[in-house]
């Protein structure tokens, strides 16, 4: 589908079409995003920061610094577009920084509490609040559960449960096998199922929604 | 059809509600980051924002490598036996393999391995048949992996026996210290066993038993427990019978013609069905067993090994306030090594609540109850950790100096090395 790109190109004697860029394909924008194009970007912004954000949100829980991470990992994408070969990865290119980032994160708060600079390796601000009462608990006993997971485990259910990506995708964000995915998404679902069954607030909304956690 | 199932997970949902905002914040976020956009295309391509950039990179990348230095994949070497890739083969002598992070990992004549991975702070080994004997260096980001048949041992640091049958789907892991979770099937969580425990996974009878395999300390009365070789295939684990000033009796049957033996028959099955529950991973059953029971009930009546198995319970299902009232339980109401495992336990449950002061605290307490129990070691780093975190690192020297005097060969020697380090 086409559309016009100027207000009435016709009456200008200058008819220049465009493909909408929202409906442009990965690979397109990712070519655009690395010449420098501003629409590209912000396109590929409006198109996967909520995953981005999901995926940083998974990894770190209710937290101030989210936002900024978020955007450093497209900022680090647009610095490093032109290197990219393969521009219809763009959304396991994106998932596998945004695992990094938070890896790093995660890191570096655990120097900064090495080092003394905060006893917890918490960032001062303190984190967003969920809207209502119920999944600000919902949400603290599941991640109290998310804790106890491994890195790795904990973000192979963000990738492939929450988040939707594909075993092939999630592996690869996570340089694993699939087999070792696989592995760990099995470790995960069932110990978060086990742990999730003796939080009064989880096990209602498990029980609400009864065979789908089966 | 994929989306259909996704929104149909309550948990998922959960998280991902949780990381969606508002339309006005969205909108809000959008605009800050094409902001950033626009600063970081006006910039030059290739070429230095600023003449001074260079210099102050040079510092920051050196700054940076110290701090986040990337971390080398291990490598490992294999002596007295036939290597063939990341296959091991020992025949007729044991076979060591000796990792770069100096893990070594001994397999006695006739075992099979095989290396599958190895990481930046660990490795995936794959055991096929036979029996190792492992020594885990713990640095802190440790991560090691052991997998025989459906079981997966996840290791951090510690020192044990791990053997597996092959033909009878059986393994078998002593630990001697530190602490491991091992994995098994889908319908049960991974099992916690600590140093001093014997866990043996029957993959055919799909059961995971946790026991005592050595007396547990030096000021235990505990009577030694059985060796595995006394356990029935498939049978619960017998738990200790503990009377509330802290001794132990013994098992039902030694008297069976007394009332006292019918009732300390029926009080072990109930404390079998705990201690069992939690080995395999029913942690909720246990809960739930407290629950039908009372909670207060249970923790002014139930047993020494009850209120054991209800604390890992609850410590294994986030409910930290169950936990500790559970072991605050069990020090109040029990001497010897029990009041003492529970001042240690609830040590690492303030760590773990980031709760430093209370976990110094009881660190503190299990080392003065018992200096050279079998807590002494984990607890004497748990108190360096704390100190650690508390007071910074002088603070915390002399407890890390202390806790290589003790334990040269400790599984936390490592960190322990690292704060005295100059």
């Amino acid at each position: 589908m086409l559309t016009q790109s100027s207000p009435d190109p016709q009456s200008a004697g200058a008819p220049v079409a465009h493909f909408p860029s929202a409906k442009r394909s990965d690979a397109a924008l990712v070519a655009d995003a690395a010449r420098g194009d501003r629409e590209a970007v912000a396109t590929i912004w409006d198109r996967y920061s909520k995953l981005v954000r999901g995926i940083i949100y998974g990894a770190l829980g209710p937290d101030q610094a989210i936002e900024d991470l978020t955007q450093d990992v497209f900022l680090a994408f647009i610095r490093g577009a032109h290197r990219m070969k393969d521009g219809a990865a763009l959304r396991g290119y994106l998932a596998s920084m945004a695992v990094r980032q938070s890896a790093q994160e995660i890191r570096r708060r655990k120097v900064r509490r090495l080092v003394g600079l905060s006893p917890t390796g918490e960032l001062p601000e303190s984190p967003a609040a969920p809207a209502d009462s119920e999944s600000r608990l919902a949400l603290g006993a599941l991640f109290r559960i998310l804790e106890q997971l491994s890195y790795r485990r904990k973000m192979a259910f963000i990738l492939r449960h929450v988040q939707g990506l594909e075993m092939l995708e999630a592996a690869a964000a996570l340089g694993v096998s699939e087999s070792t995915l696989r592995r760990d998404l099995g470790a995960a679902r069932s110990f978060i199922k086990g742990c999730a069954r003796t939080e009064p607030t989880l096990s209602e909304l498990i029980a609400q929604h009864e065979g789908s956690w089966t | 059809m994929r989306e259909l199932v996704r929104t149909s997970d309550p948990i998922a949902e959960l998280l991902r509600e949780g990381s969606s905002r508002s339309p006005a914040s969205e909108r809000a976020s959008r605009e800050a980051f094409l902001e950033r956009v626009d600063v970081e295309l006006a910039r030059p391509r290739g070429v230095p924002r600023m003449v001074w950039a260079a210099p102050l990179a040079v510092a920051a990348a050196i700054l940076l490598t110290w701090v986040f230095w990337p971390e080398k994949t291990l490598s490992y070497e294999v002596a007295g036996a036939a290597r063939d890739g990341n296959y091991v083969r020992a025949e007729n002598t044991p076979a060591k393999v000796r990792f770069s992070d100096a893990t070594e990992v001994t397999a006695a004549p006739g075992t099979r391995l095989r290396v599958v991975e190895t990481r930046a702070s660990g490795a995936q080994v794959s055991v096929e048949s036979g029996s190792l004997s492992v020594r885990v260096t713990h640095t802190g980001s440790s991560a090691w992996n052991f997998a025989a048949g459906p079981f997966d041992v996840h290791v951090t640091g510690t020192r044990f026996d791990l053997s597996w049958d092959a033909a009878a789907e059986r393994l078998r892991v002593e630990l001697y210290e530190g602490s491991v979770e091992i994995g098994g099937y889908e319908t049960s969580g991974p099992v916690s066993v600590r140093g001093g425990q014997l866990f043996v996974g029957d993959a055919r009878a799909r059961t995971m038993q946790v026991s005592d395999a050595a007396p547990t300390a030096p000021d235990s009365a505990a009577p030694r427990p059985k060796s595995e070789a006394e356990h029935t295939p498939g049978a619960e684990v017998e738990p200790e019978l503990a009377q509330p000033d802290g001794t132990f009796e013994a098992p039902p049957g030694s008297e069976p013609s007394s009332k006292t033996a019918k009732a300390a028959a029926e009080r072990a099955g109930a404390e079998t069905a705990w201690t069992a529950l939690v080995s395999k991973g029913k942690f909720q059953d246990v809960v739930s067993a407290a629950n039908a029971r009372g909670v207060e009930r249970c923790l002014r009546a139930c047993s020494a090994s009850e209120l054991g198995a209800l604390a890992d319970a609850a410590r294994y299902t986030g409910q930290a306030d169950l936990a500790a009232r559970s072991l605050s339980a069990m020090r109040a109401r029990f001497s010897g090594s029990t009041k003492v495992r529970a001042a240690f336990l609830l040590g690492r449950l303030s760590e773990g609540q980031g709760q430093l002061q209370n976990a110094q605290k009881w660190y503190e307490t299990a080392l003065i109850e018992a200096p050279s129990g079998a807590f002494s070691g984990e607890s004497l780093a748990g108190k360096m950790r704390t100190v650690l975190g508390l007071h910074g690192r002088a603070a915390a020297q002399p407890i890390a100096r202390e806790y290589l005097q003790r334990y040269p060969e400790g599984v936390h020697s490592q960190a322990a090395k690292k704060i005295t380090e100059p």
